[in-house]
C-alpha cells in the first residue's frame, strides 16, 4: 500500500500504563511509557489509584512523547487513542485528554481498540506477518487466539474461560511471595530450575484457555509440601518457577498449535506482555522450526501496553480516511 | 478581552460556560447521569460555534475542581488539560462549592449562611459554610450529617442548605427554623467563570501538566488479603 503521509500522536491509558507516542508516516518517532509502580504495595491493579496515577501522568507523558519525536502539537494530523477494552477509569482520563487535544488542534479523533491494536504492533517493524495469520496475544488481561484476516477483520477463535495468562503468572507468585507483577520474576528463576514438578494441563474444548485449575493445584501442592517442610519454597523456588513456567506455556503451545494445523495457518505472531517470556519464547521457537511456522514477536516495547500499537492502528484507520466522533465512549469489553 | 471556557462536571450536571471579561457569553447544561464522557467535548464544539468563536480563542479553561464525583472530576479535568496544553491556554481551578455559594448568595440575605451540598453516600456529604460576601466559616469537608450537625450555627443564624446533597439532610436537620431547604440546585459553569475570572485577574492559574482534581478523600485501598489455604 502506498503510505499516507501522516503525524500521528497516540495515546493509551487502558490499565495501569500511561504511554503517548509519536508516529510519522508510518515510523515511531518516540514511544514514552509510564509505568504505575504503585500497585505493587497493593499486590495487584487497583482502579482508582490507577485512573489517579494517569492523571498525574498524562500530560507529562505526552509531552515527553512530542518533545522526543521533536514534533510541535500543530503539526499532528490525528489524534489515535484507546477506547477500550481496558478499566473505566482509566480510560476515560486518556480519551478525555485526547479528545481535548483533537478539539482545539482541530484533527481527527482515532478512537483505537487496544487488542485489535496489540495484534497490530507487528506491523511497526519488518518483517511483518502475511495475511491470513494468527495471532497469541497473551497479557494481564487477556488471552487469546485470533484469525487475523486483513487489518481490519480479526475473529476470535478462542480465549481464557476464566485468568489470563499473565494473571496465572501473577497469582501462582503471589502464593510463592513474590511480589506484584510476578510474571518476570517467575521467568528469571525459572531458567535457573528444572520442570521437575508436574502440574495438570486442563482439558479445554476448542481453541479455548483455562488457567484457574494450575493455581488451584499449585496452591494445594505448596501446602501440602510446605507441610512436610515448612521451607519448601525457599529451598525449591528455581524448580518450582520452572514447573509453573514450563505448564503455562505448554497450554500456549498446545493450542496455538492446533489453531495452526485446523486452520492450516504457519504465519504465527505473538503479542502482549507475556510474550516477553523466555520459555515461551524458547518453545515457540522450536515448535516453528519442527513444523515450518514463520514466527513473529515484536520489539519488548511494543509488546506490553504502548502506545506505539495504538499510533500504527491509527495510522491504518488514518489512511482509509476512518475517524471518530468527538462523542467516542470508552467500553470495558469487546474486540 | 480575555476568553474563558468554564467546565463544570462534579455531578451528574454537565454544565459549560464562556465568559469574556467575566461577562457570561453562552452557556449549556446537560442534566443526564453518564453523560459527561460523551456530549463534553461536543458540547464544547458546539458552544464555541454557536458564540461565534474559535477554539483558539481561548485564553483560559477553568475547571470546577471538586469535590464531587470521581468520574466526573477525571473526564472534566482530562479535557480540561487536553484543551489547555493544545492551545497554551491557562488553567484555572475552582472550587466546585465555592462556586455554587456564589451562586446562591446573590438570592439570599446578607445574614444567611451558605452551605452548598454535594451528595456523597448514605449521610455524607461534601459541603462548606460561607457568608454572604463568600467568607469562608468553615472549610470543605466531607461531612456525615446527623442531628448535631451545624448546631453551634444554627442556633443564631439562617441557614441555606442546597445542592444534590441537601435534600436528604431534610428530615434530620430541618426540625429548627433556622435551616432553608433549596432544592434542585446543580453547580453550573457560570459561576465557575465568574470566580475563574477574578482568579484570572489576579493571575492565579493552576500548572497544567500537574493539576489534579480535589478529591477530597485519599484513596485508601483495603490492604491485599493475605493468601489464605484452605484445608
Ligand atoms: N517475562 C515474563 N514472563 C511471564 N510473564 C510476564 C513476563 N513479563 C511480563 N509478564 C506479564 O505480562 C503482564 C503484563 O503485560 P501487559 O502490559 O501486556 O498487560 P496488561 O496491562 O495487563 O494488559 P492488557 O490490558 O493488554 O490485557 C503481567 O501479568 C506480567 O506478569
Amino acid at each position: 500500500m502506498e503510505k499516507a503521509q501522516a503525524c500521528i500522536l497516540a495515546i493509551e491509558s487502558s490499565c495501569d500504563d500511561t504511554s503517548a507516542a509519536v508516529m510519522k508516516d508510518g515510523v515511531v518517532l518516540s514511544n514514552i511509557i509510564a509505568s504505575q509502580a504503585i500497585h505493587a504495595k497493593y499486590g495487584g491493579i487497583v482502579p482508582e489509584v490507577a485512573s489517579r496515577m494517569h492523571q498525574e501522568n498524562i500530560a507529562l507523558v505526552v509531552d515527553a512523547a512530542l518533545d522526543k519525536a521533536g514534533i510541535q502539537p500543530d503539526q499532528l494530523d490525528a489524534i489515535a487513542c484507546t477506547a477500550g477494552p481496558g478499566l473505566m477509569g482509566s480510560l476515560t482520563v486518556g480519551l478525555s485528554y485526547a479528545k481535548g487535544l483533537a478539539l482545539s488542534l482541530q484533527i481527527p479523533l482515532i478512537s483505537i481498540n487496544h487488542m485489535r491494536a496489540h495484534v497490530l504492533s507487528h506491523f511497526i517493524d519488518d518483517p511483518v506477518p502475511v495475511f491470513p495469520f494468527l495471532c497469541l496475544t497473551v497479557s494481564g488481561g487477556h488471552t487469546q487466539i485470533v484469525l487475523v484476516k486483513d487489518e481490519d477483520t480479526f475473529e476470535v477463535l478462542g480465549q481464557t474461560l476464566d485468568d489470563a495468562v499473565g494473571e496465572a503468572f501473577d497469582k501462582s507468585g503471589k502464593l510463592l511471595g513474590l511480589p506484584y507483577p510476578a510474571g518476570p520474576i517467575i521467568d528469571k528463576y525459572a531458567s535457573l530450575g528444572d520442570a521437575r514438578f508436574p502440574f495438570p494441563i486442563p482439558q479445554i474444548d476448542g481453541l479455548d484457555f483455562s488457567f484457574s485449575g494450575v493455581k488451584t493445584a499449585i496452591m494445594y501442592f505448596l501446602r501440602d509440601e510446605k507441610k512436610k517442610d515448612p521451607a519448601f519454597v525457599a529451598n525449591n523456588m528455581n524448580d518450582i518457577c520452572a514447573s509453573i513456567q514450563h505448564t503455562l506455556v505448554e497450554i500456549l503451545s498446545r493450542k496455538i498449535m492446533q489453531a495452526a494445523e485446523e486452520h492450516h495457518i504457519s504465519e504465527i505472531a505473538v503479542a502482549g506482555g507475556v510474550a516477553a517470556n523466555s520459555g515461551l519464547r524458547r518453545a515457540l521457537g522450536v515448535l516453528g522450526e519442527a513444523r515450518g511456522w514463520n514466527l513473529y514477536i515484536p520489539a519488548m516495547q511494543y509488546c506490553t501496553d504502548n502506545a506505539g500499537m495504538i499510533a500504527m492502528a491509527g495510522y491504518l484507520q488514518f489512511q482509509k480516511g476512518r475517524f471518530s466522533g468527538l462523542d467516542a465512549k470508552p467500553y470495558v469489553r469487546g474486540m | 478581552m480575555a476568553i474563558i471556557l468554564s467546565i463544570e462536571t462534579s455531578t451528574k450536571t454537565s454544565s459549560i460556560a464562556l465568559h469574556e471579561a467575566g461577562q457570561l457569553m453562552s452557556s449549556q447544561h446537560i442534566h443526564v447521569d453518564k453523560s459527561h464522557s460523551e456530549y463534553l467535548t461536543p458540547s464544547i464544539k458546539n458552544l464555541i460555534d454557536t458564540s461565534g468563536l474559535t477554539m483558539k480563542s481561548i485564553d483560559a479553561v477553568a475547571i470546577s475542581k471538586g469535590p464531587g464525583s470521581y468520574t466526573g472530576l477525571r473526564i472534566g479535568t482530562s479535557t480540561a488539560k487536553g484543551i489547555c496544553y493544545a492551545l497554551d491556554a491557562r488553567l484555572i481551578g475552582v472550587n466546585t462549592l465555592e462556586a455554587m455559594a456564589y451562586g446562591m448568595a446573590k438570592f439570599m440575605d446578607s445574614e444567611t449562611l451558605l452551605c452548598p451540598m454535594i451528595d456523597a453516600r448514605r449521610m455524607e456529604v461534601y459541603c462548606l459554610v460561607a457568608k454572604n460576601d463568600l467568607e469562608i466559616h468553615e472549610p470543605t469537608q466531607a461531612k456525615v450529617i446527623d442531628e448535631t450537625s451545624f448546631s453551634n450555627f444554627l442556633a443564631d443564624h439562617k441557614i441555606a442548605f442546597f445542592g444534590n446533597g441537601a435534600m436528604k439532610c431534610e428530615e434530620v436537620l430541618g426540625h429548627g427554623k433556622n435551616a432553608l431547604f433549596i432544592g434542585g440546585i446543580d453547580p453550573s459553569a457560570e459561576h465557575v467563570g465568574a470566580l475563574a475570572w477574578q482568579k484570572f485577574s489576579k493571575g492565579e492559574f493552576e500548572d497544567t501538566a500537574y493539576f489534579e482534581p480535589f478529591y477530597l478523600k485519599d484513596f485508601i485501598a483495603k490492604k491485599p488479603s493475605a493468601n489464605k489455604l484452605v484445608g
